[in-house]
């Protein structure tokens, strides 16, 4: 039943992209098939889904023998388990909305359908991930989903930034696939096996190499700290995309990677800290650059950083589950997020700019009701879908004993959260317009308006469905404090409270010369124009000096050619410059006499 | 007669010594025909006065062409003398020293040097005269008689060889292609 | 000058080398390169401008100090074995004198700079002379005196020779600088053999002569001195311009030409002698003689220089320097190959 389930979530999404290759004409109808597929798919994962949760039994199905090398089989294999049951309806639900959101969206555009296909074939690699039950598999939708974002965030290819977002993606990406690749080589040769149960049940705790190579994969993917800087660029593609890259796709692969090996790492400290301390960095540094960004997409990004970085930080502190959970919550508010940015930037006339907005609750009302619960979902505001995980993840971080500079990190960019949040809504949606005037700014069409819903609706009951479905052995049930228990909801208080000060400050007052920690926050820490700019121009400036004046210069010409030419025309030039004085012929008389004493002796 | 060749010597070698540093053609020359008379000298004192005297006569005959030469060189119209010039009057003198180095090296004690310089080791092999006897014939002049006679080739070539000498050395300093 | 001076002078360089070849007597010998000396220094002398009066004056002082040293080594020789008959003397000093000698009179390194200013001072046909005729008397002598001369420094001066040879013929532009160094060169290829076989030595010396005496013809016919002045063959004389690069890979001694057959023949001694170093240097430094060989290939056929304007072809008239013997002599310089087996037969 579960297998035939699984398939009939899998078969109907490819449809579409199989029509394509049997009738490759445009076809007007097909935005519909692409959304349809993704509806039927979500039903029947729902179906499920639900009996999952009813039964509470796990299942692997294996369909098809690739082939076998040596002691590794490798077949096409299907883990269902909580994760990957849990996770495809919440992706296929996320997508559909996104979909039909880019129907509108992306309406004018003239590849509309091959923008759809690649959404699609996005949302596939990304459920290949999900359901993957061994590492084969799992490169194969690890691997798709960095090609397919290069596709996507360089859609409008027309664009430099476009371009050079992308390549940086995948460069990053490769970065990171770098440590995925050791990790499987690691696991071919000491494991001898690629699946999941026979590798863990091997070695429960291998030495660190391994993890550290996935750590660095899952770096690349999710865009931690060293790593990062494709994440923000990659808002240069579509908005849709950007939806679905940041929300249930893509950036949580990377999360979700640690997830799924989380049975190998627990017993490390030594990766629990990196892990827990790389969160904690990725997830403060992503939070002070969103403060001082203007641009309303690239807010989100960061906050998607910041989000990622919490994953983390939950993973480094034993708990998958809750990660997993922040994973599912917080792909219903961000895609919605990115919807209503996309609402207001295409009624803005493609403005992004949050201080050209202002007063956008008045002419978006149901957008900005929209972008206020997202945010406030985000923030974790009690009862809304983000709290019902970050809340959870903030108090099991309180009361946890490990790393209290890591969690006090945490706490600070939590609070961070609520101050960019607020800045949004502060500067896109109160006070007075700032954007020009004569834009002709319509929420009505309902291919806009039901994405949005739905999401809506999601970012505020699916924390409170799904945080009920988590089966309760799996992460601890603490008790605390009530000091510690409000922690989470005082801090996110406290740094909406400054920030609405500081933004009617801002409004009202002049600032004075910008402080060295604006720039730090506006220029993203430096860190991109550093590793950017300072390590390509190095290492492109040693290359060409390695390339042009060691290699060229000085191996193929100056040591052989031209030492030859230089050693003649001196030697020739020395031994034949006469300058006619007779008696100087005469000196050269005694160079024969000494040659022979010379030889003789 | 010991006193004699040992001056003699000295002034051959002080001659080439200053032929060697001469400040210009025309007093080489001068030295040159002046050593070769000092040579002459000292093969009589050695007994060949035959040598002697055919050398002193041939070899200034021949000495005509090594000035003609010379001549032919020396244009300038003040020729440099050894005292002219501080450089080529050190060199003279660093000559002359080195010979006085020379011979007090070699000997030591004067005596000695002049038994060095007179009987000089192989000095019989290379004495033309062999007085056996007091006959009216000596050897030296028999010995040219000889080469006109049996060596008249040698003779021809060799007095072609100074026509040669002499011709080419008018042919040079007549110029004119 | 006069006819008759003429004849007769150019009848004393014949005579005087004939003199030295054919006596055994070393007197004669010494005579006869005298005379040969004596007799040169007018015809270089000829144009009487300062440039060939300077040479000649050089080559005289030269030739005479290397008979002064020759005629001391043969007066010591005789002193010592008491005898004029030319053989090789069995002291080793005064070999290693005549030795010195006789390279100062062949041209050789490291006593070889007269040789590029004398041949560049003076006339086409002089200095083919210079570099031709005048190589034969002392290495006549050469050649019965080699025995008892030390092979090292045979080989050393052999080498240097060709060193000096190569990189000072890279220098030039002139003509017949260019070949003065070329000579010097292949002095130093006949001597490098003259221990291990001496008929090598003769038949590198015809071989050269012949090269020589044709390369020499050739510039002649157009009074080239310069490179720049080859780049005219082709108005001129147009079908030299397959030949002259001919005659200058035989000079550098490739492979299908005549002038190959004297560097086989060398290096295929002393390998079998056991020396490979010094071949293998040799050949070498030898490619660099090629290499301005190949030069003045370059500007007589392969470029047309740039001109100001159009240059019409010259009218081609009957020429005014007939030279019957050019013809055989380029035949044998470039074809002459397939007979080395015959030369080489003792």
């Amino acid at each position: 039943m579960h297998s035939s389930m699984i398939l009939m979530t899998m078969i109907p999404l490819l449809t579409p992209i199989i029509i394509t290759l049997i009738k490759p004409n445009n076809n007007l109808l097909y935005p519909h098939y692409v959304k349809l597929a993704i509806i039927y798919a979500f039903t029947v994962s729902m179906l499920s889904m639900t009996m999952f949760i009813f039964t509470g039994q796990e299942s692997m199905i294996s369909n098809w023998h690739w082939m076998t090398i040596q002691t590794i089989e490798l077949s096409l294999n299907f883990k269902m388990d909580f994760f990957s049951m849990m996770f495809t309806p919440v992706a296929l639900f996320v997508t559909w909305s996104i979909v039909e959101f880019s129907m509108w969206y992306m309406s004018s555009d003239p590849n509309i359908n091959q923008f759809l296909k690649y959404l699609l074939i996005f949302l596939v690699t990304m459920l290949i991930l999900i359901t993957a039950n061994n590492l084969f598999q799992l490169f194969i939708g690890w691997e798709g989903m960095g090609i397919m974002s290069f596709l996507l965030i360089s859609w409008w290819h027309g664009r430099t930034d476009a371009n050079t977002a992308a390549l940086q993606a995948i460069l990053y990406n490769r970065i990171g696939d770098i440590g995925f690749i050791l990790a499987m080589t690691w696991f071919f040769l000491y494991s001898n096996s690629w699946d999941f149960q026979q590798m863990f049940i091997l070695d429960r705790t291998p030495n660190s190499f391994p993890l550290m190579s996935l750590l660095l994969a899952a770096t690349g993917k999710s865009a931690q700290f060293g790593l990062h800087p494709w994440l923000p660029s990659a808002m240069e593609g579509p908005t849709p995309v950007s939806a679905l890259l940041h929300s249930s796709t893509m950036v949580v692969a990377g999360v979700f990677l640690i997830i799924r090996f989380h049975p190998m790492m627990e017993n490390n400290s030594l990766i629990q800290t990196l892990t827990l301390s790389m969160g904690a960095i990725t997830t403060l540094f992503t939070a002070i650059c969103a403060l001082t960004q203007n641009d309303l997409k690239k807010i989100v990004a960061f906050s998607t950083s910041s989000q990622l970085g919490l994953m983390m930080v939950t993973i480094g502190i034993n708990q998958p589950h809750l990660a997993f959970l922040h994973i599912c919550t917080h792909a219903f508010f961000k895609a919605m997020l990115f919807l209503s940015a996309g609402s207001i930037i295409h009624s803005l006339n493609n403005e992004q700019d949050i201080r050209k907005m202002g007063g956008l609750f008045k002419t978006l009302p149901f957008t900005s009701s929209s972008l206020i619960i997202g945010s406030f979902a985000l923030m974790g505001m009690p009862f809304l879908t983000g709290f019902y995980s970050k809340d959870l993840i903030i108090e099991t971080a309180n009361t946890s004993y490990t790393n209290a500079w890591a969690l006090t990190t945490t706490l600070v960019a939590t609070s961070l959260t609520a101050m960019y949040s607020i800045r949004i809504i502060f500067f896109a949606l109160a006070g007075y317009p700032r954007f020009t005037t004569l834009i002709l700014i319509n929420e009505n069409n309902p291919k806009l308006m039901n994405p949005i819903n739905r999401l809506a609706l999601g970012s505020i009951f699916a924390g409170f469905l799904i945080s009920n479905c988590v089966p309760p052995t799996s992460h601890p049930q603490v008790t605390m404090p009530w000091h510690l228990k409000l922690t989470a909801l005082g801090v996110t208080i406290l740094g909406l409270l400054v920030a609405t000060e500081l933004s009617l400050m801002t409004n009202s007052m002049k600032l004075s010369t910008p402080l060295k920690t604006f720039y730090f926050s506006n220029m993203l820490g430096f860190y991109s124009a550093t590793t950017h700019r300072l390590n390509p121009h190095s290492s492109l400036t040693m290359s060409q000096n390695l390339t042009s004046a060691l290699l060229d210069l000085f191996w193929l010409e100056k040591s052989m050619p031209k030492m030859t030419t230089q050693t003649q025309i001196s030697a020739s030039t020395t031994s034949s410059t006469q300058k006619g004085l007779i008696k100087l012929y005469f000196l050269s008389f005694f160079i024969p006499p000494m040659l022979a004493l010379l030889l003789t002796i | 007669m010991t006193y004699a060749l040992f001056s003699l010597s000295i002034i051959l070698v002080m001659g080439f010594v200053g032929f060697c540093s001469k400040p210009s053609p025309i007093y080489g020359g001068l030295v040159l025909i002046f050593s070769g008379a000092v040579g002459c000298a000292i093969t009589l004192y050695f007994g060949g006065s035959y040598l002697g005297l055919m050398v002193f006569l041939i070899y200034l005959g021949g000495m005509m062409v090594v000035f003609g030469y010379t001549a032919a060189m020396a244009i300038d119209e003040h020729p440099e003398t050894w005292v002219s010039s501080a450089d080529i009057f050190g060199i003279f003198v660093l000559g002359l020293m080195m010979e006085m180095t020379m011979v007090f090296l070699l000997g030591g004690d004067p005596v000695k040097t002049v038994e060095i310089v007179v009987n000089y080791n192989t000095v019989s092999s290379w004495m033309i005269y062999e007085g056996d006897g007091p006959g009216l014939i000596r050897e030296d002049p028999t010995g040219a008689a000889a080469l006109y006679n049996y060596g008249f080739w040698v003779v021809l070539v060799t007095c072609w060889a100074l026509f040669m000498g002499m011709h080419i050395a008018i042919e040079l300093t007549r110029g004119g292609g | 000058m006069n006819p008759l001076a003429h004849l007769i002078i150019s009848l004393t360089i014949l005579t005087g080398t004939t003199i030295t070849i054919l006596s055994s007597h070393w007197f004669l010998a010494w005579m006869g390169l005298e005379l040969n000396m004596l007799a040169i220094v007018p015809i270089l002398a000829k144009n009487t401008n300062p440039r060939s009066t300077e040479a000649s004056t050089k080559y005289f002082l030269i030739q005479a100090t290397a008979s002064m040293i020759l005629l001391m080594a043969i007066f010591l020789n005789n002193l010592t074995s008491g005898q004029w008959t030319i053989n090789p003397p069995h002291n080793q000093t005064l070999s290693t004198m005549m030795l010195i000698a006789l390279v100062m009179k062949m041209g050789m390194a490291p006593l070889h700079f007269w040789l590029p200013e004398v041949t560049q001072g003076t006339p086409l046909i002089p200095a083919m002379i210079v570099l031709t005729w005048q190589k034969l008397a002392p290495l006549s002598i050469m050649f019965q005196i080699f025995p008892s001369t030390n092979t090292s420094i045979i080989l050393m001066i052999s080498i240097l020779s060709i060193m000096a040879g190569s990189w000072g013929g890279l220098n030039q532009t002139q003509l017949r600088k260019i070949l003065a160094y070329s000579s010097i060169t292949h002095m130093g290829w006949m001597m490098a053999v003259l221990y291990y076989d001496p008929n090598i030595t003769i038949l590198t010396l015809i071989i050269y002569i012949f090269l020589t005496i044709s390369t020499f013809m050739i510039f002649y016919l157009n009074s080239n001195m310069t490179t720049l002045s080859l780049s005219h063959t082709w108005n001129k004389l147009t079908w030299m311009m397959p030949m002259v690069p001919l005659m200058m890979m035989s000079l550098g001694g490739l492979p299908p030409l005549t002038g190959f057959s004297p560097k086989w023949a060398i290096m295929q001694e002393l390998t079998k002698n056991n020396n490979l170093i010094i071949p293998l240097t040799m050949a070498m430094l030898t490619l660099m003689n090629l290499y301005f060989y190949m030069r003045l290939t370059y500007s007589i056929s392969m470029t047309m220089f740039p001109t100001s304007n159009n240059t019409k072809i010259n009218w081609q008239l009957k020429h005014t320097k007939p030279m019957p013997l050019l013809p055989p002599l380029m035949t044998l310089s470039t074809l002459m190959l397939p007979l080395t087996p015959l030369m080489l037969t003792n």
